[in-house]
Order: C-alpha cells, then sequence, then structure tokens
C-alpha cells in the first residue's frame, strides 16, 4: 500500500483510539454522575428517617436553653453525645451517618452539638441559606456537596418544640462516596468495551481501504508513466473506486502528446524569440546596422516591423547628428559672440571709468574757470577804468599829432625845391661827365688813329694824349660833382625820406592813435562784453557744474549697466559654457550609434 | 720785335685782356645792334657804323669765359684783322698802355685750357691781375668764328 495511505490509515487510527478513550472517559464520568443521582435518592430516605428518628429522642428544650447557655455545655454535650450513641445502637443506624444541631442566627449558623467532633461547639457552620429556608418553611431540605473527593449528603430538618419553630437544626450527613464505583475500574471497563468495538472498526477499515491503495497506487503508476511519456497500462485489478479517472487517463495522454508537441513549437518560438532579443539587444545598444531575419509567421511581422523601425531611427539619429552638429558649431558661435560681448562690456566699463574720471576733472576744470571767470570780470572791470584813461590820454596826443604833421608838411614843401634843384645840377654834372668820357673816347680813337699813322701821327698822339688827360681830368671832377650831387641827393632824398617817414610816422601816428582811441574804444567794448562774459561764464559753470554733477552720476549708473551687463554676459557665457557641455554630452551620447551608410 | 707794345686793355667777361693797337680801328661805345637768327652765341648781331655793317662779336664763348650781355655800357672795339672788319664786345675799355716785351711770359698751367689758343702772352705786373694778350689773328682764323663768312 502506498505511504500516504498508510500514514492516513495510522492518523484515522490514532484519531480513532484517541476518540474512543475519550469516549469511554466521557461514559465513565456519565455514569458516575448517574450513580451519584441514584445513591442520592437511594439515602435521602434513609437520612430522612435517621433525622426524624433522631428529633423524636432529642430533648429538644434542654439543648435549646443549653445553647443558650454555652458555660453548662460540657457536661451536656458529653451527655448529649452518649444519648447520641445509645440511640444509634439501638436503632441501628450505620455509623457512616454523622449526626449534628445547628443553630440558626441572624446571619450565620453555629455549630450546636456535632456528633464527630465534640470539640466543634460553637464553630461556625455553613448551608445558612438552605437551613434558613428550611426552617422557615418548616421543610425539610437535602444538600450535596463534594468536599475533598467526598460527597456529602446532608438532610436538613428544622426542629419544632410546641408547635413553634426554633432556631435549631438537625443535619444528617452522610459521605457517598464510600458507596460508588472507583473511576477507574469503570473506566477500565468501558475502555475495553470500546477498544473491542476499535479493533472491529479497524478490519473493517482496513478492507475497505485496501483496494482503495491499490486503485490509488495504479493511478500512481499510470501518472508517472505518463509523466515520463509512457503509455499508460491496464488496471490489473477490477476497481470500483476511480473507474472516471481511469478512463480520464487515457484522454489525458493524447491531451499530453498534444501538449508535448505545442511545447515543441513554443521552444521554437523561443529560440527565434531569443535571436530576436539579441538583435535588439545590439541595437538598443546602439548598432543601427543590425537586421532581423524576417520569416512568414507573426515574429516574421514583428521583426519586419523592428527593421523598419530600426531604419526610421537610423535616419532619425542622422538627423539628430547633424543637427547635434550644427549646435555645436552655433555654441561655439555663441561663445565667441558672447566672448565679445563680454570683452565688449569690460571695455565699456572701463572706457566709462576713464569716462567718470575725465567728468571729474572736467568738474574740477569748471571751478577753476568759474574762479577764473570772477577774475577776468575784476579784470575787466580794471581795464575798462584804465582804458577810459588811455582814451583821453589819446586824445591829446592826436591833437599834438596834427601840429606836427603841419610843421612837417611845410618843411617837406622846402626840402622837395631843394631836391628839384640838386637834382638839376645832377643832371647837368651828368651831361658834363658824358661829355668828358665822349671827349675821352674820341681822344681814344684820335691816338689809335695816329697810332696808324705811324710816325706822322705821333705828334698828334701826343695831342690826343693830353685830350684825354684833360678829359679825364674833367671826367673826375664832374664825377666828384656827381658824388657831390649824389651826396646831396642822397642826403636831400634822406631828408625828404626822414621826412616822409616822418610824416608817414606821425600819420602812422595819428593812424596809430585813431586806432588805439579805437582799439581803447574796442577795449572798452570788449571789456564790457568780457565782463558780461564773464559774469555769464560764471553762471553758465555753476550750470555746468550741476550738469556735470549729474554726468557723473549717469557715467556711475552707466558703469553699473556695463558691469552688469559683463556679470549677465559672464553668466551667458556660463549658460553658453553649459550649452556647449550639453551639446557635447549630446555629441557623445550619439556617437555610441553605429548607423549604415 | 720792339721792346714795348701798344695796346687796348679791355675787360672781356671780367678778365682784362690786351689788344695791339695795330688791330684797332676804334672803339664806340654799345651801339644799336641788330640780332641774327640762328646764329650762335658768340655773333650778338650786326651795328651800323658809318654807313658800313659791322658785326659784334662776343669772344667769350670761344675764350671759355661766360657770355656777356648787351648792356648800354658796354664798348665795342672795332678790330681790324686780316682784312676782316669786326666789333668785339667788351665790358669796358680800362686804358691804353705801353707794355714792356720783357714783362710778358708764357701762358703757364693758370691759364684755362680754351684761353691758350687765343693767348699770345701773359703780362702780370706786382700785386696786379693778369692781362692776357690776345692774339688777334688766331682769334679771326678760329673755326667758331669762321661759321659766318664776313668781311
Amino acid at each position: 500500500m502506498k505511504a500516504e495511505i498508510k500514514a492516513l490509515f495510522v492518523k484515522i487510527t490514532i484519531t480513532l483510539l484517541v476518540l474512543f478513550v475519550l469516549a469511554a472517559l466521557a461514559l465513565t464520568y456519565w455514569q458516575q454522575q448517574k450513580e451519584i443521582d441514584r445513591l442520592v435518592v437511594q439515602k435521602n430516605l434513609e437520612l430522612s428517617l435517621t433525622a426524624a428518628a433522631f428529633l423524636q429522642n432529642l430533648p429538644v428544650d434542654s439543648v435549646l436553653s443549653v445553647s443558650a447557655k454555652p458555660e453548662a455545655a460540657k457536661e451536656f454535650y458529653t451527655h448529649l453525645a452518649t444519648r447520641t450513641r445509645n440511640f444509634k445502637q439501638r436503632y441501628g443506624v450505620p455509623q457512616y451517618i454523622k449526626l449534628k444541631i445547628v443553630r440558626l442566627k441572624d446571619t450565620i449558623s453555629e455549630i450546636v452539638f456535632d456528633e464527630g467532633q465534640p470539640a466543634a461547639t460553637g464553630n461556625a457552620y455553613d448551608l445558612w441559606l438552605e437551613m434558613k429556608d428550611a426552617s422557615t418553611a418548616d421543610r425539610e431540605t437535602y444538600h450535596l456537596e463534594k468536599r475533598n473527593k467526598r460527597y456529602l449528603l446532608t438532610a436538613i430538618k428544622p426542629v419544632k418544640y410546641r408547635q413553634s419553630m426554633t432556631p435549631l437544626l438537625i443535619l444528617a450527613e452522610e459521605d457517598l462516596s464510600a458507596f460508588r464505583q472507583p473511576f477507574w475500574n469503570m473506566a477500565y471497563q468501558n475502555g475495553l468495551v470500546f477498544l473491542l468495538l476499535f479493533v472491529v472498526l479497524e478490519i473493517l477499515f482496513y478492507l475497505y481501504l485496501r483496494p482503495f491503495g491499490h486503485a490509488l497506487e495504479y493511478l500512481n503508476e499510470s501518472i508517472r508513466r505518463l509523466k515520463e511519456g509512457k503509455p499508460v497500462l491496464k488496471p490489473e485489478f477490477e476497481s470500483k473506486y476511480f473507474e472516471e479517472e481511469i478512463t480520464h487517463l487515457s484522454g489525458l495522454k493524447q491531451r499530453l502528446d498534444e501538449v508535448d508537441s505545442i511545447r515543441k513549437a513554443r521552444e521554437e518560438e523561443q529560440k527565434q524569440i531569443k535571436e530576436f532579443l539579441h538583435i535588439v539587444t545590439e541595437a538598443a545598444e546602439g548598432d543601427f546596422t543590425v537586421k532581423a531575419n524576417v520569416t512568414a509567421d507573426a515574429l516574421g511581422a514583428l521583426s519586419d516591423s523592428f527593421n523598419l523601425m530600426i531604419s526610421d531611427l537610423s535616419s532619425l539619429v542622422k538627423d539628430v547628428k547633424k543637427a547635434a552638429i550644427q549646435v555645436a558649431t552655433t555654441t561655439e558661435d555663441i561663445l565667441t559672440n558672447i566672448e565679445e560681448m563680454a570683452k565688449g562690456a569690460v571695455d565699456q566699463a572701463a572706457q566709462t571709468e576713464n569716462i567718470s574720471s575725465l567728468a571729474k576733472e572736467m568738474n574740477e576744470l569748471i571751478s577753476d574757470t568759474n574762479e577764473n571767470a570772477q577774475k577776468a570780470a575784476k579784470a575787466a572791470q580794471k581795464a575798462m577804468e584804465v582804458a577810459r584813461r588811455g582814451s583821453e590820454t589819446v586824445q591829446k596826443a592826436i591833437e599834438g599829432m596834427h601840429a606836427i604833421r603841419n610843421a612837417v608838411r611845410e618843411s617837406m614843401k622846402q626840402v622837395r625845391i631843394l631836391d628839384e634843384n640838386s637834382t638839376q645840377i645832377g643832371e647837368i654834372s651828368d651831361f658834363i661827365a658824358e661829355i668828358s668820357s665822349r671827349t675821352n673816347l674820341l681822344a681814344l680813337n684820335a691816338s689809335i688813329e695816329a697810332a696808324r699813322a705811324g710816325e706822322a701821327g705821333k705828334g698828334f698822339s701826343v695831342v690826343a694824349e693830353e685830350i684825354r688827360n684833360l678829359a679825364e681830368r674833367t671826367n673826375s671832377s664832374a664825377e666828384e660833382i656827381s658824388k657831390l650831387i649824389q651826396a646831396i641827393q642822397t642826403s636831400v632824398s634822406l631828408t625828404l625820406s626822414n621826412i616822409e617817414k616822418g610824416n608817414k610816422e606821425v600819420a602812422e601816428g595819428t593812424r596809430l592813435m585813431d586806432s588805439a582811441g579805437e582799439s581803447l574804444r574796442e577795449i572798452l567794448e570788449t571789456v564790457e562784453v568780457s565782463s558780461d562774459s564773464a559774469t555769464s561764464i560764471s553762471e553758465a559753470t555753476k550750470h555746468q557744474t550741476k550738469y556735470s554733477k549729474q554726468i557723473a552720476i549717469a557715467l556711475e549708473e552707466i558703469t553699473v549697466i556695463a558691469r552688469e551687463t559683463a556679470d549677465n554676459a559672464q553668466q551667458s557665457k556660463e549658460a553658453a559654457k553649459q550649452l556647449e557641455t550639453l551639446s557635447k554630452e549630446l555629441n557623445k551620447a550619439i556617437e555610441k550609434f553605429k548607423l549604415s551608410n | 720785335m720792339e721792346d714795348e707794345l701798344r695796346a687796348s686793355v679791355v675787360k672781356i667777361a671780367g678778365q682784362l685782356f690786351a689788344i695791339e693797337i695795330k688791330y684797332i680801328r676804334e672803339i664806340l661805345p654799345m651801339p644799336k645792334v641788330t640780332r641774327l637768327p640762328n646764329v650762335e652765341p658768340q655773333f650778338c648781331g650786326v651795328f651800323n657804323l658809318r654807313g658800313r655793317i659791322i658785326p659784334l662779336i662776343d669772344v667769350a664763348p670761344v675764350l671759355g669765359l661766360p657770355n656777356q650781355t648787351l648792356s648800354q655800357t658796354a664798348f665795342v672795339a672795332v678790330c681790324e684783322v686780316n682784312g676782316r672788319n669786326a666789333g668785339i664786345l667788351t665790358e669796358k675799355v680800362q686804358e691804353m698802355r705801353s707794355i714792356e716785351v720783357e714783362l710778358l711770359h708764357v701762358p703757364d698751367n693758370h691759364v684755362q685750357e680754351k684761353l691758350l689758343p687765343f693767348i699770345s702772352a701773359v703780362y702780370k705786373a706786382a700785386k696786379n691781375e693778369p692781362i692776357y694778350i690776345l692774339d688777334m689773328g688766331a682769334l679771326f682764323e678760329s673755326a667758331e668764328l669762321n661759321k659766318y663768312r664776313f668781311e
């Protein structure tokens, strides 16, 4: 039999065993309870009768009075004990019945007399409620209590004296446990019965389980064969169990064959898919030159689509590459431009600083100009004064000049006359010189002729020589005269020219005076103008100061702006550098794609 | 040869020359000169002397001296050499003098090249300017003066 079946069998056996044991114990317990009830019923009567008989024999009044006076108790109680003993002997009350007299107080019950324990007199007792009940209703009650493996049955009878209820009650107590059968004896008996039952069941169970096990083994074997791919064998036995399942087995074999072929087809597919995956992985890593095999099935369609996609991607990436290169170029340009801009901004800032310092200098110059203008105004005032005085002087001088000019004109007239005369003399003397030179020449020619004449002309040549000498002397005299005349003329002309010069000078002087006067007037005007100008310069420089201050402020602002521009340019440069980095990254990222060209 | 030479000392182009008196016919102040076209610079033109047409010659370029100008203070020495008459343009006629032959000497290396063929001797008195004695014959026979025929 199969191990599982065996295990099942064992499990069920153990379960059944346990169940039966528990059942036996439960049954025993139930039987014991029933027994108690039976005993109670049985013994109740005995106790009741005993209690009634004891009551009859009891000196109730003495008990009542003694119980109120505990000092006299001991003696009485001994007496009571003897009485009780006698009573019991007489009536044949078995020893196992214990008698008690209990007094009912308000809230507790007190032992008046206890046969078993004489010293217990005065002790508190239990069962107040039952006793109260019995006393009130004048009724006999019973109380069953399990205490320490003892079943105590107590009959409670209220004591009546002279038709009235006393607080006393009589209790007859008995231990039922003595009459009971021991638990384990009963259990043992029950157990045997159950064991028998168990064995029978086991045998039956085994008999039913065995064919089940066989059938299961057959199924197991068949399934194992099916798993290994072998055909299923026919069962060796007639089995009632798993008939349906056995018929299912053959169907299962068919199915398995189908599944096998499907699996093979699947494997083939998987291989194709793996190949495809390999190609796709390569493409994913950037190699766009791969091409997937296109077959006739769904995967082939997928491969075809994939190829299409890759070629599209390839062209896309090419475009991106181109664009990336352009971006890189443009970024370089931008960087260059920004560099220039930054440089220009820096230059601008420097220039503005320059201008700023120049403006400051200009400011100083303006204030200097202001001072100078004021000085100039003062000087102009003075100049005006001086010019006025000069004008007066000039007037006087002009009058003097006029007088001089008149005198000079007179002397000039005389000198001219002198000049004319001397010129005439000169002309005459020139004439004389001319004559003498001609004479000289004639004498020369004469001597020449005389030389040509030879001897005859010797006397003539002497004469000629004398004439020449005379002529020479005349010539020299004439020259002297001429010289003298020249000298006179020179001095005359000199005088004349001096006079002329003097005249000219006077005229010049007059002119100068006039022009001086004019100049002074002009100076006056100019000085007035200058004074006005100085004042307006002063005003203007005040304005200028204001404006130049404004200029300075504006320049400061420009400097700030220029610096900001420079900063912005710097930021733009960094942004452009970032862009460059990004474009480099883009290029790098694109590089890894292998494209077919 | 006589022991003294009678010559007329003239200044031509700043240099003193002596023209023997036997060659001189006449000395006159600058006359009215009619210029001639297309002639060389030594021919200054022609002038009318008592009805005769005499050529005016400036010997300065022939002697290698700077050309003279026709100024009114210039003099013309009319010379007759071998029957030919010409006026020699001079700046000034200095004097008529007798020159001792002993004091003449041969032109030395101080004299310029061009002058040499036309100088017969040099007269140098102490501290005075040297006077070159013009050789009128050579001058009138020279190629420069014979470019144009004249009588």
